[in-house]
């Protein structure tokens, strides 16, 4: 298992109050998809309570199908 | 042959962004992206952006393809620069497509769900037919 923590100094934000940006309204938004794809491509993804750090989780042979 | 390769025989002078005409009246660019994270942090890519976005702003440009050969996967910035480069060719109206998309990449797309606004192609020539109606 793998586990990445990334930390910026920034005043950090709210992972829940981004827009959906699979949403047909946002599909052409430019920016917005990061935490999508990690979402998507990791087996865990946690945002501290300021919300400037997240800590990727992958797991050693996962297989997604 | 691969957009690398195309780019070692001198089909662009750019190193992070081919661009090439597929016919000879410039209606149907095909753009390859070859850059890696490191040029963009190193901020390499931002000239060739610009220009790219100046050709695209030309009038008799009106269909780009996207080959993606040279990208075994990519991430959201990469995304966005394809979202900005369908923008702009939406609204001429123009026509845009991908093709040579990784199978991982495929899986990005989906996940972005823009396999469902976009025509992903399996090779350069199909794009380039299809885009110019002859598919």
């Amino acid at each position: 298992m793998g586990e990445f923590v990334i930390r910026d100094e920034g005043p950090g934000f709210d992972p829940a109050s981004l827009p959906d940006p699979t949403d047909p309204e946002n599909i052409e938004k430019a920016c917005g998809r990061g935490l999508l794809l990690m979402r998507t491509f990791m087996d865990k993804v946690d945002y501290n309570r300021t919300g400037n750090q997240v800590t990727l989780t992958k797991r050693a042979n996962h297989v997604r199908t | 042959m691969s957009a690398r390769d195309e780019g070692k025989i001198g089909m662009s002078k750019n190193k992070n962004i081919l661009i090439e005409e597929a016919d000879g009246s410039g209606q149907t660019l095909v753009v390859a992206p070859l850059f890696t994270y490191r040029a963009f942090a190193e901020g390499d890519v931002a000239a060739e952006w610009q220009a790219l976005e100046s050709r695209l702003s030309a009038a008799e440009v009106q269909n780009v393809v996207i080959d993606l050969s040279a990208l075994p996967f990519f991430g959201s910035t990469v995304l966005e620069w394809m979202v900005k480069i369908w923008k702009q060719i939406k609204d001429k109206p123009g026509k845009f497509g991908l093709c040579c998309v990784s199978p991982v990449g495929v899986q990005i797309l989906q996940a972005a769900r823009l396999h469902t606004v976009w025509q992903i192609y399996p090779s350069r020539a199909e794009a380039i037919a299809a885009l110019a109606g002859k598919a």
